[in-house]
This record gives structure tokens, sequence and C-alpha cells, in this order.
């Protein structure tokens, strides 16, 4: 079998269970077996069984349909992050790269203040300031996480824009605007897609932190993060409850960044 | 004869570190219909002087001018200006967008200037079959033909809104012996069926000898001396 055929049938296995993931997490109503919020004090903390196959937490609720329901909140908001950082990350570094200038300088000294500081501790303050719950910490990270985007978009624009395909293009007439869009972005797409796909992991373990911290999801959503933070003090005795949200984690963090390894190898001309 | 281009007292220093002077007062004119060679060591300066007659490069003092209009004002309208002059690159391979087919390469020009998607397949097919290349090519990506066929393509796309004047920047050097003498075949023809103004920048002083009307010769940025 040759490399890239390799490559292809395992881009297209890991494709596949990241659609999965983000699959359950879309129809994650229909997929719980029971109601993730209803409390049933009298069976709290049961371990696995036939019946409830991840055991129940100190409210009695299940922790299998909790999981399913948190992958609503953990995989889409992660996916609606990664998008966030990546579209406005990418655009903010081609415009900087191909017209450079005062733009050019002010959103890179921008850029170098927010990666001056560590990521999670600059999204932790921010978190704070805004308060609580989902969207703030996605709005958090989102603001400390654009910038190694546009350094890697502003990197390839500079690259690209000295290309003598790209002098053609500007002698048969294109617009600066339409020199990006149809040269720069699309021989930049490729390293941010695989940056972004790479990304996906971090994002949700950032994410999930936030919550961990009492900065993301508020209980009861079902959040993975939160989910570990409420039943860290019961590792012990009861360590289904903390154990399934981290095999959730660490079984999403693992597909979407084998997904990105396979993709940066698929598409990168060196290794074919 | 009536002059196409006039170059006046043009200079140009990169800035910079290592700042450097790469064009002292180049005067030459470049008379419609002719073709002119521009020869000269690498480095001497020949693509710096092609890039700032094309637009693509600045310059520090002269003038410029096209048809008795100065660059700057063509410049305004880039549209019109590069219906009036194209040029074919050293690198065909590298002219060309990797991820595009030379049926978009070719008929981008002719998009941003409002031809029908029809009528842009039909001159950039007849254009390819004229420069040797069968119409089906269109369909290609440039990785997938050989230098000759890339280069063949690259001039196809030169003349596909029909320019006035043509720059060759050293276009045959990337290619092999036999494929140049296409190449300049190819040249001389399509020079001759539309009475295009060539500017043929060259290392080869016989290939120059051979399809150049006059000369020039640039030595460490000055015009050592015009030849005919």
């Amino acid at each position: 079998m040759t490399g890239r055929k390799s490559k292809k049938i395992r881009l297209c296995i890991y494709g596949a269970l990241a659609v999965l993931l983000i699959l359950i997490a879309v129809f994650s109503d229909r997929l719980c077996p029971y109601n993730p919020y209803e409390q049933n004090l009298a069976i709290a903390y049961n371990p696995p069984s036939l019946e409830h196959i991840m055991g129940t937490d100190a409210y009695g609720r299940d922790m299998f349909s909790r999981i399913i329901s948190g992958a609503r909140v953990s995989i889409i908001s992660t996916l609606v992050l990664v998008v966030i950082i990546s579209v406005v990350g990418t655009l903010a570094g081609t415009i900087c790269g191909y017209f450079g200038g005062l733009f050019d300088t002010v959103v890179m000294r921008i850029s170098d203040v927010f990666l001056a500081f560590p990521g999670l501790v600059f999204a932790l303050a921010i978190a704070a300031i805004l308060g609580g719950g989902v969207s703030n910490a996605v709005i958090a990270l989102a603001f400390v996480s654009w910038p190694k985007y546009s350094r890697l978009a502003r990197g390839r624009a500079l690259a690209v824009k000295e290309m003598t395909y790209v002098k053609a293009a500007k002698l048969s007439g294109d617009t600066p605007l339409q020199v990006i869009v149809r040269h720069i972005l699309p021989n930049t797409i490729g390293t941010m897609l695989v940056t972004a796909m790479l990304d996906i992991g971090t994002m949700m373990m950032e994410l999930a932190g936030l919550s961990f911290l009492g900065l993301g999801a508020k209980p009861p959503i079902a959040e993975w993060g939160s989910m570990m933070s409420s039943g860290r003090s019961m590792l012990q005795t009861y360590p289904w409850v903390v154990l399934s949200p981290g095999l959730a984690i660490f079984i999403s963090v693992a597909v979407f960044n084998l997904l990105g390894d396979t993709l940066r190898d698929y598409l990168d001309p060196k290794q074919n | 004869m009536e002059s196409i281009i006039r170059v006046e007292g043009l200079n140009k220093t990169y800035s910079g570190k290592n700042a450097k002077q790469v064009l002292y007062d180049i005067t030459f004119d470049v008379e419609k219909g002719e073709v002119l060679g521009i020869a000269g060591e690498s480095g001497s300066g020949k693509s710096t002087l092609v890039n700032i007659l094309i637009g693509l490069a600045e310059y520090d003092s002269g003038s410029i001018f096209f048809e008795d209009k100065k660059l700057e004002e063509w410049m305004k309208k880039p549209l019109e200006f590069y219906e009036k002059i194209q040029m074919i690159f050293q690198n065909p391979l590298e002219s060309f967008d990797p991820g595009k087919t030379f049926e978009y390469s070719l008929t981008e020009a002719m998009r941003n200037r409002g031809v029908s998607k029809t009528e842009a397949l039909q001159r950039a097919s007849d254009l390819m079959v004229a420069c040797g290349l069968p119409a089906e090519y269109l369909k290609k990506y440039p990785h997938e033909v050989s230098g000759g066929e890339c280069q063949r393509a690259a001039i196809a796309r030169a003349l596909v809104i029909k320019p006035d004047i043509l720059i060759c920047d050293e276009a045959t050097s990337a290619l092999d012996v036999t494929v140049q003498k296409q190449i300049v075949d190819l040249l001389r023809s399509i020079k001759t069926e539309q009475d295009l103004t060539v500017l043929f920048i060259c290392h080869d002083m016989d290939l120059l000898e051979e399809f150049c009307d006059r000369a020039i010769l640039i030595d460490g940025g000055i015009i050592k001396g015009i030849y005919s």
C-alpha cells in the first residue's frame, strides 16, 4: 500500500470518527437514554451497571446521558471557537501580510501583546471580567487565541505575494482583493486548516479547563469540564463521576488531534 | 519610427540595510513593432528594469512613457494598462497558480474585463491551439505538463487580451535548448502575426542577435551600449 493511500485511509477513519462525534453532539437530545437533568437521589452515586453504563452522579443523574448531552456544549462550543479564531486570525494575518503598512504594524503589535502572556492565564482573567458561562468562556479564549493564526497567515501571505503567479494575476488585472481571494487565501488555507484541526483538541482542553475552574459552563449544564470539576472530590470514592467526562475529553481530543496530524501529513507534498 | 515606450533618466535604489543603487540614469526608447533585446549578466538590473516598466516595482527618479503618457497615469487604470502590455516570466511553472487549471489562469484576465465565460473559453482554446497545445490542456494543472508546454500556455495567457507590447523576461532560459528554439519560433511567428512590440530579456547573445532588431547591454545598472 502506498504511503499516500494509507494516509487517505487514515484520514477517512479519523474524519469519520470526528463526524460521528459531531453528530452525537448535534443529536444528543435524541441519543440520551435518560433525561440528563432529571434528579433521583435514591440512585445517587450508583456504580456503572447495565442500566446506567457510566453510573450516576451525586444527584442520581445518568452519567452516560450527561456525557452525551455534554458533547453538545463541549464539542460545538469548541468548533465555534476554532472557527472564530481561525477565520479572524487568517483574515487579519492575510491582510497584514499583503498590504503591510500601519495596519500590519498595529495588528502585529496587538498580537505580540497577546502572545506575551500564557494564553490560558489571560483567558482566565478575561473570563473572570466577563463573568462565567460558556459563551463568555468562548469569547475569552477567542480573544487570546487568534494571534497564532494571524502570525501564521501573515507569514504565508508574505511568502505567497512574492510568487510569480501573483505577479501574473496582477497583470491579468486582478485588484488587491481579487489577488487575496483568488490566489493568496487558497494557497494559505491548507496550512490554516491543519492548524485549526490540531487546535480543536487544545481548545477543547482549555474550554474544559475554564469550566473546571468555574469560569465556563455553570451547573446544572452538562459540560465535560464542569462535570469533572463538580465530581473531583469524589475521585477516590466514586471515580466514574470524574473518569467518565475525562474519558469523553480524552477520546474527543485524541480523535481531532489524530485527524489534524493525518491531514497535515496528507497535504504535505514533501511527504507524498 | 514612432516610439511606443520611452524611458528617461531612470534610477532605482533598493533601500534597507544593504542599500544599493541598481539602475543608473537609464535612457532608451522602444519603437513600435520592433524586438528590443535587453542583455546583461545576472544582477545587472535587467529584471528590475522590466518590473518597473510593467508597474510591479517602483523607481526613484526619471520618467517612463507609454505612447507619450506617463506610467503613473496608466497605473491609475491598471485594467487598461495591462491590455497594452503583458509579460512572460522566466519560470513557466512558477508563473501559474499551482491550484488552478490553465483554463482558470487563461480566462482570468478576460473575466476581469467582463467577457462572457463562453467567449473567454473559446478565445483561450484558440490561443492554446495557436501556441501549439491541444485545447484539452485547458483542463490540466501546471504540474501536469512539461516546462515547454507550460511556457506555451504562459505565452497564450499573455496574448489573451491582445496586448501591443510583450515583455519576455528570460522566457527561454529555464528551458532546454530544443524547447528554447521552439519557443523562440513561436514568439517570432506571433510577433509577426499580431504586430507586437517585444522586449526580449536574455543572456544568450546568439539568440539576441538572431531574434532582436536592436539590443541594449546593461552592466552594473548602466547602459553600456545600444546595438543594432
